[in-house]
């Protein structure tokens, strides 16, 4: 009896340990394994990068490890975003003290290579490339009359001072400005084109005699033209590029998806959530704690379980509660090459976004280049 | 018989006598000496005659009258001149060429009181909707004398007619006429002048050589635009109205030839014009085209913005001469001088004006304009070398820009962009 005691005792004590996976309620098919990666502060931000690192926040301190779970770095400061570069060599880190927000650029063993200040609370980071970071910002300013929101993208090349472009400006009415911050701040998170030449992001807009509400905006970062292109209800959260940079996906009730340029609904989803994750191929899509596949939905997680995908599609990373779990077991196919002539491509792109040519000539020009 | 006529004068003179003076009291004692002449002026006119005095158009409100606010408009005059009066509006010296054209309130240095031009006192609604942005890029001064002096004539009967004399000779002289219509914009007196009308005119009477008002005014019509096809900046009307006009102008002409004489010159001149606005359009062509490709020197976008149209290339009636790239100048001068010349020389059969003062300049500008063009065209392809690949999306601008202008069809238009796009490859 005493043994058995033991025995259960010990199997309690195991099942707390990493690596276990029992932690988290899920319904996954068959061949879908769930592993217990790394502990983290509840509602940290996290991300693993093409070398297989993992990034997140525990008790206050940037830590990095492997997808076993393995610590091999720790930064001491605790960050509100984090995001790691194309290569995985850099992790881009925003630490919010205050009505500014300071980035920085680590190396894989969590050193500091490089640091600036911008104003305003930054509400995204993205890498366009290994020498471009990109940061959605929000700058506040209260009045009595109301509150000015402008929203900032800062491009910085992580040596000199961030190149700033407006990209909103809304004056909020008073009631409008207490909204809870979940609703407020739940925007201007940059997504980035597959070709890394656009930039989707959304924005408050705050009409008179109607309720708030967001604008889905994308922006050539060439030409810097683009516009509005959908509407979706405050609180609506991130938008993700697809893989072949022709359509977006938008969280809120229900998900759906939007077609470039054009704004049109192709798709919609039966859940809803802030925080839409593709694979990179696109056949899988995680949206409030259900997964698709090829708009299957094959597992669920906890509702408000947030989630990324692997860069190379193998699994996604799931933070719940105060644990990082790592889901394995998908089969995520090859990404589609986005173009054979990148260079005409890109050019292709920025006349269509500068209204030059039709999306219509856009596409003729691409079927005839892959004949 | 001769003591009868004397008295005749002598009731005459004293039921005379107390109007004349009666009228103008109690003007007349300080004005004798304050302004001789137009006492003068007034006591040998008609209106002297008929009782008319100072106060019923100058008003009793002697201040008013010396802070210049007792303006004797047009309305002063309509009620005794009404025939005159609706005349007059209906002609374009009374379709609002009055200053104040377009509204002042965003420009710097204009008067306070230039409201009034447009205004009535606390009525929002402007009484002309006639703009003019050469008139507002002007100084204050600039605009009184080298604008108002002939614009006012909207709503100024003395514009044509003097102050105060009222002999008819005067307004029937064509040197009354002169003091606007000539110069190089539209030099309908000296053309008038030197034609076999206006020769004939001074060598052997009105009768012979009819001057501005036997065409123009005909029976003393105050209509001075009866019988024209064309407005002001020698734009043909439509047929619709050009039609009626014509027969007009035949009627007038028929007075002394015959009216298939006339109608054949008329017609004469209709094709000088058509044929003329063609050299021009082709001109206006070039221009929206550099303006397409971005070749202007300076752009619309680079320089003071225009007064109605902003940062937009004008090339209408609204057209600037000055705050503009080289070549519009010289397409100014083409059409404000060089096609009103050709145009109004050939309506007045003047051979010089049409020919030599008109179509040679005419042809002249456009030689210039090309030439301009091309070394603008040779400019922005060496600025295009220095950007690689900028020909294709410069390309596509122009294409663009022709299209939102109506200058191309859709079908045009997308044509045009494959040949660019196939380029590209």
């Amino acid at each position: 009896m005493k043994k058995a005691l033991s025995a259960l005792l010990l199997v309690i004590a195991m099942g707390s340990f990493t690596g276990c996976a029992t932690t988290m309620p899920a319904q996954l098919p068959e061949g879908f394994r769930v592993q217990a990666l790394v502990h983290c502060d509840a509602g940290s931000p996290f991300d693993a990068s093409a070398k297989g690192a993992v990034a997140c926040v525990n008790r206050d301190s940037i830590r990095l490890s492997d997808l076993h779970g393995e610590e091999k770095a720790a930064a001491g400061s605790a960050a509100k975003l984090l995001c790691f570069s194309p290569s995985g060599d850099r992790l881009a880190v925003a630490i919010a003290p205050g009505e500014s927000t300071v980035l920085r650029i680590l190396d894989s063993a969590g050193n500091n290579v490089a640091e600036t200040r911008v104003d305003g609370r930054v509400t995204s980071l993205v890498w366009r490339s290994e020498k471009e970071l990109l940061a959605g910002a929000l700058v506040v300013k209260k009045f009595s009359f109301g509150t000015q929101m402008a929203s900032r993208l800062y491009r910085w090349d992580g040596a000199g001072k961030p190149e700033i472009t407006l990209l909103g400006d809304v004056t909020l009415r008073p009631k409008v400005a207490r909204l809870p911050e979940a609703l407020l701040y739940n925007q201007m998170i940059v997504a980035l084109s597959p070709y890394r030449d656009e930039i989707a992001y959304t924005t408050v807009k705050d009409p008179p005699l109607f309720n708030p509400y967001l604008k889905v905006n994308v922006q050539n970062l060439s030409t810097g033209t683009g516009g509005s292109i959908a509407e979706a209800p405050l609180g609506a959260g991130k938008v993700v590029y697809a893989p072949n940079g022709e359509s977006l996906v938008l969280g809120g009730l229900p998900g759906r998806r939007i077609s470039l340029p054009t704004g049109k609904e192709v798709e919609t989803w039966n859940a809803s959530g802030a925080a839409p994750a593709l694979s990179p191929s696109g056949a899988y899509l995680l949206l409030g704690g259900h997964l698709f596949h090829k708009n299957k939905e094959i597992a669920t997680f906890p509702p408000n379980a947030a989630g990324i995908f692997l860069p190379d599609g193998t699994g996604v990373l799931i933070m719940y509660k105060e644990r990082l779990y790592l889901v394995s077991g998908l089969k995520d196919e090859q990404p589609t090459p986005l173009a054979g002539d990148l260079e005409r491509t890109l050019k292709l792109r920025a006349l269509r976004s500068k209204g030059l040519i039709t999306d219509a000539e856009y596409r003729e020009q691409l079927k005839k280049e892959s004949k | 018989m001769m003591i009868r006529a004397m008295l005749t004068a002598t009731i005459l003179a004293a039921l005379i006598a107390p109007r004349l003076s009666g009228a103008a009291e109690p003007c007349i004692p300080c004005h004798t000496e304050k302004t001789p002449a137009a006492v003068a002026q007034w006591q040998g006119s008609a209106h002297a005659k008929a009782g008319i005095g100072c106060e019923k158009c100058h008003g009793s409100d002697h201040d008013k009258i010396v802070r210049g606010e007792a303006k004797v408009g047009m309305k002063v005059c309509a009620p005794c001149h009404k025939k005159a009066y609706e005349e007059h509006r209906l002609s374009r010296h009374g379709m609002g060429l009055h200053s104040g054209w377009g509204c002042t309130r965003g420009l710097s240095n204009r008067k306070k009181d230039e409201c009034r031009f447009c205004h009535q006192p606390g009525d929002e609604m402007p009484r002309s909707d006639v703009q003019c942005a050469r008139f507002l890029k002007q100084s204050p001064e600039m605009g009184e004398i080298g604008c108002n002096y002939c614009h006012s004539v909207e709503d100024a009967c003395d514009s044509c007619h003097s102050k105060h004399m009222t002999d008819l000779k005067i307004v029937r002289d064509p040197n009354s006429c002169a003091k606007c219509h000539m110069g190089p914009d539209h030099p309908q007196w000296e053309m008038w002048q030197t034609s076999l009308h206006g020769t004939l005119n001074v060598s052997a009477g009105a009768k012979a050589g009819p001057d501005c008002q036997t065409c123009h005014m005909p029976k003393g019509t105050h209509n001075v635009s009866i019988g024209i096809t064309m407005n002001s900046g020698g734009v043909p009307y439509s047929a619709a109205k050009a039609e009626p006009a014509r027969k007009e102008m035949v009627n007038i002409c028929s007075a002394c030839h015959a009216p298939a004489f006339a109608k054949r010159e008329l017609e004469r001149g209709d094709l000088v014009r058509s044929q003329s606005l063609a050299i021009l359009k082709d001109a206006e062509h070039i221009i929206w085209d550099l303006n397409d490709r971005g070749l202007l020197d300076p752009m619309p976008e680079n320089r003071p913005q225009h007064p109605l149209s902003g940062p937009r290339l004008v090339t209408d009636s609204q057209m600037l001469y000055e705050d503009t790239s080289h070549i519009e100048r010289l397409f100014f001068k083409m059409k404000k001088y060089d096609y009103a010349r050709t145009v109004k020389g050939a309506y007045h059969q003047n051979p010089s004006y049409t020919h030599w003062y008109g179509n040679a300049e005419l042809k002249m500008d456009l030689v210039d304009i090309k030439s301009e063009a091309s070394r603008l065209k040779e400019r922005g392809q060496k600025g295009a070398g220095v950007k690689p690949q900028a020909g294709a999306e410069d390309e596509l601008k122009a294409l663009k820009n022709k299209f939102d202008r109506g200058a191309l069809s859709a079908e045009e238009y997308a044509k045009e962009k494959g040949k660019v796009l196939e380029q590209m490859k």
